[in-house]
């Protein structure tokens, strides 16, 4: 970190000299190896935890996937993590994630605790308004995801559903009955 | 008017017209940088073929970040980190796209999860990917019910698939998908 004088304005630190824009050769080598590093580490680590590891099933996958990047992008700046720390973090979530997920696959219990049920917010016809204050959701972003879902008309849907990745499904309605659309809706809060 | 801010608002508010102009530029700089190298590789770049891709996009974005706001990092220490994540993320790319077994290397395989109505439970145990969170793929491709759902595929990048419409699959599309072979009862390969 400069000193906090270079940040007064005639001071060499500052806009004028340039010093924010040109690091030394050295620092500039250890930028190029640090980022190369990172890239290879990232591709082993992926690599050894599968698909899964990077899969964004539910919502917090997500922000583990983003913490990750972003350590990634430390590492390869070098300036406050270093390789091995960073390194480190990227494994430890990888490795939480690991048994996160090991766990859900095998017991409905830890299923339900950890990560949040798809909720039903609109069926037969009718919003769901008490599933929609409980979601914090608005009709107005319910019907966007009917538009985005390329439907021109209420009567073209069947369900609207809140997925646990955070976004919208929009079922179209069931011709036949006796169909499957049930099993689909297995484990959906609101729905039955 | 200059002495004021200096003196009186604190630092976390302002760190003074010097600094502004710096994030200024460097806001500028990278953007036009990110711009031209993204131009330049293609749309390969920030498409998600292994589930690394998304990191690397992400990391480039961190740096971008950093750059702008930090003091500690200079707009020449992004500008090479960029520019080698790049040229590591086209290597792979390019390698993965000419020799097969490179590709099979860096990638993992796409796994079949559900076909022709069933659950394949053992793959799903395997890939640690839950029921719950493969409905919610079917529900998300906006099919209509499970029986018109042929197969859902984890993909290399870490999505899921669904591949609608009853009946033959074609085994063309199906042939890079790990235990795509019949999997009769229990989808034991």
């Amino acid at each position: 970190m400069p000193d906090p004088s270079s940040l007064s304005p005639d001071d060499p630190g500052s806009s004028s000299s340039g010093a924010w824009l040109w690091a030394a050769p050295e620092d500039v080598l250890k930028v190029v190896a640090l980022s190369a590093a990172a890239f290879l580490l990232v591709a082993l680590f992926f690599r050894v935890a599968g698909t899964r590891a990077a899969g964004q099933m539910n919502n917090f996958d997500w922000i583990v996937t983003v913490a990750q990047g972003a350590i990634v992008g430390g590492i390869a700046l070098g300036v406050n993590t270093s390789l091995v720390e960073g390194a480190a973090a990227v494994f430890t979530l990888l490795a939480l994630q690991y048994v996160v997920n090991w766990l859900a696959v095998r017991s409905e219990r830890f299923r339900n605790a950890a990560f949040s049920q798809p909720i039903l917010l609109y069926h037969d016809g009718a919003m769901l308004s008490e599933a929609l204050k409980q979601q914090r959701v608005t009709e107005g972003e319910v019907r966007g995801a009917v538009r985005s879902a390329g439907m021109s008309g209420w009567n073209e849907v069947g369900a609207v559903v809140l997925e646990p990745g955070g976004e919208f499904s929009v079922l179209p309605r069931s011709s036949q009955t006796g169909s499957d659309a049930d099993e689909l809706l297995k484990g959906v809060t609101g729905a039955g | 008017m200059d002495e004021l801010l200096q003196n009186f608002v604190p630092k976390a508010l302002f760190k003074g017209w010097p600094v502004l102009f710096r994030v200024a530029v460097s806001s500028v700089g990278l953007y036009v940088l990110t711009l031209c190298l993204f131009r330049l590789q293609g749309t390969r770049t920030t498409s998600k073929m292994n589930n690394f891709d998304w990191i690397v996009t992400i990391a480039s974005g961190s740096i971008f970040g950093s750059a702008v706001v930090s003091d500690a990092v200079t707009l020449s220490q992004a500008f090479v980190a960029f520019i080698v994540l790049m040229a590591c993320q086209w290597v792979v790319t390019k390698l993965s796209a000419l020799y097969p077994k490179f590709y099979d290397l860096v990638a993992a395989s796409p796994a079949l999860l559900f076909h022709e109505g069933k659950f394949l439970d053992d793959r799903l145990v395997q890939e640690r990917v839950t029921r719950d969170e493969v409905l919610s793929a079917v529900r998300s491709a906006g099919v209509k019910d499970l029986s018109e759902v042929s197969a859902v595929v984890l993909e290399a990048d870490g999505t899921l698939t669904v591949l609608s419409g009853r009946g033959n699959d074609s085994p063309e599309l199906m042939r890079p998908v790990k235990y795509a072979e019949p999997a009769p009862e229990g989808g034991n390969p």
